[in-house]
C-alpha cells in the first residue's frame, strides 16, 4: 500500500482551511494497494491523505480478498495503516464463562495468526537510499518469510518497491499527475475521473514489461496485470475496454 | 464486435438487470446516424436499449473513432488542452468524455476485479 501525492488547483499551503471554496483543492492523495505478483492494482482510494481513507483501502482490500487472511500487507511508515488493518481484520472471540457469580467475561479482540504487516523505512542522503529499515507490526518473521518464499518472481525482502514503480507508471500515463508542470487539475471531480479511468484500464489495458512469458518459438507474450493474475486471457484494447457495458446502478 | 454475453439488461426495473449471461438478451435492430449502433432486447422486461448504454460513449454525438482517440490521447498522457487540439474536439468535449470514463472504469473495476491474483480456491478452480 502506498499514497500516490498530487494536488487539484493549487497547492495546500496555499489553501484557507475557513474558507469553504478550497476544500476541494489542494493536496490529493491516491491511496493504492498493488499486488506485487501480478502488478494488478487491487483498490484505489483518492482523497486527502486521512486515516479515514487509509482505512477504506484496507476494507476494501479485505473485499476484494474475498476476507482471506494469509496476506502480508506491506507500506511505508504511514501510521494510521496500522489501526485500519486492525479495525478491519480483528476477530471477537468469545470467552468462556467462569464458574460462579458474576457477569460474562468479554470477548477478546484477537487479529488472525496468520495475517502479517510490515513497514519499509527508508533514510536518504542527498535523494539517495542509504539505509532501509524493515519492520514486522503483525505476525511474525517467519511467517512473513514463509509468505514471501509463495510468491513468484523477485520477491524476497519486504519492500514497497512495485507499488512505487506503479505510481511512476501513473505519473507518466496521467497528464494531471506530471510534476512542475502546468497541467495539473482544476476541479476535484475530473481529477478523481482522470484517476479511475487511467489507474483501472492499466489493470487490463497496460502490458507490463516485466511481466511478459516467452512462447515455445522463442517469441515474448506480453501480459497486463489482469492476465497475470488470471482475470483476462488478452491485453484489452482501449475500444474493448470502454465499450463493456458497466452493470446499472 | 462483442457477443450478447457481454451484456447485461440496463433497466434498473428489470429483476435480471446487471446479469450477463442468462439468455435474456438477444440484438434487435440499430440505431445511430448511420446505423451502426445495435439495440438490445430484453424478454425479461421487454425493454430496449442500445448496446451503448453503460458505457462511456452513450448518447456520444461523435464518431467512434473520434471518442476513442480523445481517451486514448489522455491515457498516452496528453493533457486537455493538447488533446483537444490534436483530436480537433473542444475542452469541454474532452472533459466531459473523460468524467463518463472514469465512473464507467470504477464501476468495471468494482465487477471485474473481484479477487484475489493469488487465491488458492480459484487457481485450483
Amino acid at each position: 500500500m502506498d499514497e500516490d501525492w498530487s494536488f487539484v488547483y493549487k497547492k495546500q499551503a496555499h489553501c484557507d482551511p475557513e474558507e469553504p471554496a478550497d476544500l476541494h483543492c489542494g493536496d490529493d492523495w491516491d491511496h493504492t494497494a498493488v499486488d506485487p505478483e501480478s502488478r494488478l492494482l487491487l483498490s484505489l482510494v483518492p482523497g486527502k491523505r486521512t486515516a479515514e481513507n487509509c482505512q477504506k483501502l484496507v476494507d476494501e482490500v479485505q473485499r476484494r480478498t474475498g476476507g482471506r487472511t494469509d496476506i502480508l500487507y506491506t507500506s511505508d511508515e504511514h501510521a494510521p495503516y496500522k489501526a485500519a488493518i486492525e479495525k478491519a481484520y480483528t476477530v471477537e472471540v468469545p470467552q468462556a464463562k467462569r464458574p460462579g457469580p458474576g457477569r460474562p467475561p468479554k470477548p477478546k479482540q484477537l487479529l488472525p495468526g496468520d495475517l502479517c504487516y510490515a513497514t519499509v523505512c527508508k533514510t536518504r542522503e542527498n535523494g539517495h537510499v542509504v539505509h532501509v529499515v524493515r519492520t514486522v507490526v503483525f505476525g511474525t518473521l517467519a511467517l512473513v518469510t514463509d509468505l514471501l518464499s509463495r510468491l513468484q518472481g523477485n520477491h524476497r525482502t519486504i519492500n514497497t518497491s512495485f507499488v512505487e514503480r506503479r505510481n511512476g507508471t501513473d505519473r507518466g500515463q496521467n497528464a494531471r499527475k506530471t510534476r512542475k508542470s502546468y497541467r495539473f487539475s482544476k476541479d476535484w471531480d475530473i481529477h478523481n475521473a482522470a484517476t479511475y479511468f487511467v489507474c483501472y484500464s492499466y489493470n487490463f489495458c497496460w502490458p507490463v514489461r516485466t511481466l511478459r512469458v516467452q512462447r515455445d518459438d522463442g517469441s515474448w507474450m506480453q501480459r497486463t496485470p489482469a492476465m497475470a493474475a488470471g482475470l483476462a486471457s488478452h491485453v484489452w484494447t482501449l475500444q474493448e475496454w470502454l465499450t463493456y457495458p458497466a452493470k446499472p446502478g | 464486435m462483442r457477443p450478447i454475453e457481454d451484456f447485461c439488461c440496463q433497466n434498473i426495473e428489470c429483476r435480471d438487470r446487471g446479469i450477463r449471461g442468462r439468455g435474456n438478451l438477444k440484438f434487435e435492430g440499430w440505431s445511430g446516424h448511420k446505423k451502426a449502433i445495435r439495440m438490445i432486447r430484453c424478454r425479461t422486461c421487454r425493454g430496449r436499449f442500445s448496446e451503448r448504454t453503460g458505457t462511456a460513449l452513450a448518447g456520444s454525438k461523435l464518431p467512434l473513432d473520434k471518442t476513442l482517440a480523445v481517451l486514448d490521447h489522455i491515457r498516452e498522457g496528453c493533457g486537455t488542452l493538447s488533446t483537444a487540439r490534436l483530436v480537433g474536439v473542444g475542452k469541454n468535449t474532452v472533459t466531459r468524455y473523460l468524467r463518463l470514463a472514469g465512473e464507467q472504469g470504477r464501476k468495471l473495476h468494482d465487477e471485474l476485479v473481484a479477487f484475489s491474483p493469488s487465491d488458492p480456491s480459484r487457481a485450483d478452480g
